[in-house]
């Protein structure tokens, strides 16, 4: 078996230089935010997502060196061990099986020995390969019939991660299918039928949800005093809206819960939002400075060093800060979608437009739910977070992206995807 | 073809970022500040308030604090415990059994809790049962609120009174807090807080109107005049006084709180400056506690010589203020008196010590008005000034037995009329005024209405009433019968006699919007005549107080009065009521008040309330003996008294009493007596 040196080209190089702010600041808040051993300078949370950092790193550089092709054709065979462990994980609810641990009714992780993996974190990595494996012949995406198999494909993993519970990791699965198969070129009507088809599931899978995501969800609006007043005047509405009826007698204690949500909202299912907007807010444009400021000295904000990181980055570096994470993620999108376009061959296209999607569509997702333009979804800021799964998973579709990157093959042929629609025939490059 | 989807999906990528972009400036460039506010916020604590002392109630003087905070100290205990709540013994039991296993632990923090309730009730002598009984207050008291609280937000709502130590005991003082500290340190959910108490002084003599404090009710929270100042509102759980003195000086006797804002480290917040609470202003009242104090033992000892009375009061008045300078009601009880001591006093039908009777209790004026309804006669015109009436003992000869006088005193004039008290004379009065200008007269010199001293429990008494025509009416009106009169009222008549001016009476000495007085429509000539005729009540032989009531010994003083008897009301005493007994079974019985009845016989269904006993028994007439006047010089009484001597307007009634002369002149003559010799030795006593 041979393998490619994981040394990076120019653009893995480029690459690697957002990530490395990326993870400096995630660090560096992570630091912030938790509390310091006895004797180090450096917290327990620190040291294990520096170490979580080296492993990342060596993943991608298993990654290159194997090159992103063997994996791909691997990738059904690691598709279908990922959805098995996905089973395992879901049959727990019913069966008590070992190595799960379940964690406030959750079922997300898996335990060897010490460590724990989020096998939900590595079904996206693996996801993308399987997809571009599949996609990379012609017949796969320009006929309704060959939508079919992505669309197995997408569900299956989904549907299982949906019984963990874990809601953001779900809804990342649609639109990186949906990138795919625009970028290789899918027709656009069937992508339209596609996004009708999940527009009309909409209220299916909102009425399905439990009350504490559809809260969550619902965030978004419910940030508005006038919106929430609006609805405590019109509880009918309310209790639609949720598609449950109120429980019990108007003065029962779970009836004052359910008014609760709206009157106390703040302090209650908005808690979390509201004060990471303080926390962003109170950043200002210049920032409170590193390891300053009232969010870092005390844990006001749940999960500050987690999901809502971007809230702790917000509040030391201010608006530049913030920006600057932006930047980062534009530049890996740009670096990533050109890897795309550098490449030949067709699995490379496909797997680079994934792995970029992976990271942007993770990023945006975690923003605008930090910011409170989105959902609240537990889905973590790539490389910043503080969590190994995500790290690692991060560190992985780099190491693809480098790996295609490296895999440049000669220019003799037409690229691939690059034909007229009409004509159903290639055009010449360059148009 | 890839290249422009790329490009696409750039675009769909782009979108949201812009958006997060946009966010980001609103929220940190142009609302930054708001939320810079709104996370330094969050560093301090509401802020807290320090108790403030209120004012005293004095006397006039100043030097005698009839009301006053004393410092004190209660115990508490916290409200999980006090309500019996078994989550709250983890913590205890965690941090001080680490080694038991928790339901051994929690039982042994339970025995301890238990132990405490034991270690208070013996420490303070207050009975189980009785703490038990707090207990079960405590508990309501907040349910009650937590419920109220919950309804109005529309949410379960934890209320600080539940994370807080309630307090169980109430008013250690010194000596006792130090030992309960002590001995209950080792129970962590007991507390030792201070606290102040409010004191009352002055004995029996003041016991009825400087009132008592109460917590505040939702209706002052709202019509709270102070809504709007934190340091000065009412707060929820906060003492008012609700009735005598201390609901009438509220807004002077309450201070201003205390004001702390501190961070969530108990650091004081930057820019804010710590607000030390203001005590209330004292309270200055116009009465003499000396004089009042002598009153009352004066009035005492002349009720418990007199064979039928109940009880008696005496109201002394600044004539050109009108400032009570003692007001005394026998029988009394101690100021400081607690609601259960209270209570059976309040089923005294009979002596009524709970009621004070100068502004509370009204009686028919009988004589005493006589002076006041001549005066009013000669000067609408009604008689001429050389009036002369035949008395013959009674009105008509052939009625021996009805409109009697106390003598057959021949022709005599008005000044006559009122030194021997002529009844024949006042009944002919009264036909020729009618009852509804007696009426309108009595309102001028202040009958019928409140007399102005500002306390909830004065009652404005009543006006004779009457057709016109109904000469009946208008000959019983005319010797102060068919409508009553509180001694406040006498005393303040007698004071406008005095003056020729009707004005409110007030026992605010630091009023600063004082009421102004009144010229009543009399003449010279009427209140000289009348004054003549007070004169020679008491002090020429044959006035009906000239046995009892003159001031020889006192120097150039001299009282001009008018006695009065005046037929009351028998006091019903017992009442007969039916009890329905559960097992259908009825027996008549009889008790002094239905809540006493009830008491006995709690399961019953009680009926009826018929009076069965009265006081005075049936032999004797129910006459209350009265006596109104002033002090005066032999040279100057026939003169409006001015300023510069000593002008005191005096009321006494014997309840009971007797005749006017013998049962209340004696008692009005020898308190007046002690205010000259107080007069005497200190003669700036009052400004």
């Amino acid at each position: 078996m041979d393998l490619t040196l994981p040394i990076p080209t120019r653009h893995g190089l480029a690459l690697l230089l957002p990530v490395a702010v990326l993870c400096t600041m995630g660090v560096l808040s992570i630091q912030a935010t938790s509390s310091p051993q006895q004797g180090h300078s450096l917290t327990a949370a620190t040291m294990n997502q520096l170490v979580f950092m080296g492993l990342g790193l060596a993943a991608a550089a298993v990654v290159v060196s194997l090159g992103y092709q063997r994996l791909g054709r691997w990738s059904y065979l690691l598709f279908g061990l990922c959805v098995l462990t996905l089973l395992w994980l879901v049959l727990d609810r019913w069966i008590n099986l070992p190595l799960v641990v379940a964690q406030r009714n959750t079922r997300r992780w898996i335990r060897f020995g010490s460590i724990q993996i989020q096998p939900s974190e590595l079904v996206k990595f693996i996801y993308v390969l399987a997809l571009g494996w599949y996609l990379r012949y012609r017949r796969n995406y320009r006929t309704v019939m060959g939508l079919v198999a992505p669309f197995a494909l997408t569900l299956v993993p989904m549907a299982m991660i949906l019984m963990q519970p874990d809601l953001g990791t779900v809804l990342l699965f649609l639109p990186v299918l949906f990138a795919m198969l625009f970028a290789a070129g899918a027709k656009v009507k069937h992508l339209l039928v596609v996004v009708l088809l999940a527009v009309l599931a909409g209220p299916v899978f909102w009425f399905q949800i439990k009350s504490y995501q559809q809260l969550r969800i619902t965030g978004v609006l419910l940030q508005s005093p006038r919106v929430r007043s609006y609805l405590v005047q019109h509880p009918k509405l309310w209790d639609s809206f949720r598609g449950k009826s109120k429980p019990g007698s108007d003065d029962s204690a779970e009836a004052m819960r359910w008014r609760r949500e709206l009157t106390d909202w703040e302090n209650y299912t908005g808690y979390q939002l509201t004060q990471s907007k303080i926390a962003i807010g109170s950043g200002g444009v210049s920032g409170q400075g590193w390891n300053r400021g009232i969010f870092i000295e005390y844990d006001f904000l749940p999960e500050r060093h987690n999901d809502f990181i971007f809230a702790i980055v917000a509040h030391q570096w201010g608006l530049w800060g913030g920006l600057l994470v932006l930047v980062c993620y534009a530049a890996i999108v740009a670096i990533g979608f050109d890897v795309a376009t550098l490449t030949n061959d067709p699995l490379g296209r496909l797997v680079a437009v994934g792995a970029t999607t992976i990271i942007a569509v993770q990023a945006l997702t975690n923003l605008c739910m930090t910011v409170g333009i989105g959902p609240v979804t537990g889905v973590t800021l790539p490389f910043v977070s503080a969590g190994g799964s995500s790290l690692l998973s991060s560190f992985l579709c780099v190491g693809l992206l480098i790996s295609v990157a490296q895999r440049r093959p000669m220019l003799i042929a037409n690229p691939p995807f690059v034909f007229n629609e009409e004509m159903e025939r290639y055009a010449p490059p360059g148009r | 073809m890839f290249e422009r989807r790329l490009k696409l999906l750039l675009v769909f990528l782009a979108l949201p970022a812009a958006a997060i972009v946009l966010r980001l400036v609103q929220l940190q460039a142009a609302w930054g500040s708001d939320y810079q506010r709104m996370a330094e916020a969050k560093l301090r604590r509401p802020p807290r308030f320090f108790p403030c002392l209120r004012g005293d109630i004095t006397d006039q003087q100043g030097r005698y604090k009839l009301a006053y905070d004393a410092p004190s100290w209660n115990i508490c205990v916290q409200y999980a415990v006090v309500a019996g709540d078994r989550e709250y013994l983890r913590g205890p039991a965690r941090r001080k059994y680490p080694q038991l296993d928790p339901a051994a632990a929690e039982e042994a923090v339970a025995e301890e809790i238990a132990a405490s309730w034991r270690a208070i009730s013996a420490l303070t002598g207050v009975s189980p049962d009785d703490l038990e009984r707090t207990r079960q207050k405590i508990v309501k008291e907040v349910s009650t609120v937590k419920k109220v609280v919950s309804q109005r937000r529309g949410i379960a709502t934890e209320i600080a009174e539940e994370r807080t130590a309630r307090p169980v005991v109430k008013g250690l003082d010194q000596s006792q807090q130090v030992v309960a500290r002590e001995r209950l340190k080792a129970y962590e959910w007991v507390e030792v807080v201070a606290d102040q108490t409010r004191h009352y002084a002055g004995g029996p003599a003041v016991g009825h109107f400087l009132g008592r404090l109460g917590e505040v009710s939702s209706d002052d929270l709202s019509n709270d005049p102070n809504r709007d100042d934190e340091l000065a509102r009412y707060l929820s759980g906060d003492l008012r006084g609700i009735s005598g003195v201390e609901a009438l000086g509220e807004r002077i006797l309450r201070g201003r709180r205390g004001r702390i804002e501190e961070d969530i480290l108990g650091r004081p917040v930057p820019g804010t400056a710590v607000i030390e609470p203001v005590s209330g202003r004292a309270f200055r009242l116009t009465l003499d506690l000396l004089l009042q104090q002598e009153f009352h033992k004066l009035l005492q000892a002349a009720v418990e010589s007199s064979e039928y009375s109940t009880g008696g009061a005496a109201v002394l008045l600044d004539i050109p203020s009108r400032e009570v300078i003692a007001m005394v009601s026998y029988p009394s009880h101690d100021p400081n008196i607690t609601w259960k001591d209270w209570l059976p006093l309040a089923d005294d039908e009979l002596r009524q010590p709970t009621r004070f009777r100068p502004l509370q209790m009204h009686y028919p004026p009988g004589s005493i008005v006589k002076p006041m309804l001549l005066a009013a006669a000669l000067s609408d015109g009604t008689i001429g000034p050389d009036l002369r009436i035949t008395c013959e003992g009674r009105l008509f000869r052939e009625e021996e037995n009805r409109w009697r006088c106390t003598a057959a005193h021949g022709s005599i004039d008005a000044i006559f009329a009122i030194q021997h008290s002529c009844n024949v004379f006042f009944y002919r009065l009264g036909e020729m005024m009618g009852v509804s200008r007696q009426a309108w007269w009595m309102q001028q010199f202040g009958f019928g209405a409140n007399t102005g001293a500002g306390l909830s429990q004065e009652t404005p008494g009543s006006l004779p009433t009457g057709e016109r025509g109904e000469r009946g009416r208008a000959r019983l009106a005319a010797i102060g019968h068919t409508f009553d009169v509180t001694p406040m009222q006498a005393a303040n008549m007698a004071a406008t006699i005095a003056s020729g001016v009707y004005r409110p009476v007030t026992i605010w000495a630091d009023d600063p919007d004082p009421r102004p007085g009144r010229k009543l429509p009399i003449s010279d000539a009427a209140w000289r005549a009348i004054r003549e005729g007070m004169f020679q009540v008491v002090n020429v032989a044959g006035g009906t107080a000239y046995e009892y009531a003159r001031l020889e010994d006192v120097g150039d003083y001299i009282l001009v009065g008018k006695t009065g008897s005046a037929t009351g009301l028998r006091r019903v005493v017992e009442r007969m009521y039916t009890v329905h007994f559960p097992d259908g079974s009825v027996r008549e019985e009889p008790a002094a008040s239905r809540r006493l009845i009830a008491a006995r016989f709690p399961d019953a269904r009680i009926e009826g309330g018929r009076p069965c006993r009265y006081w005075p028994p049936a032999e004797i007439d129910p006459t209350h003996a009265w006596f109104i006047g002033y002090i005066s010089t032999r040279q100057h009484y026939l003169e409006p008294h001015n300023a510069g001597r000593l002008n005191v307007a005096i009321a006494v009634i014997i309840e009971y009493g007797g005749h006017g002369g013998s049962g209340a002149a004696p008692t009005a003559a020898e308190m007046l007596r002690r205010v000259i010799a107080r007069q005497n030795d200190a003669p700036e006593a009052r400004r």
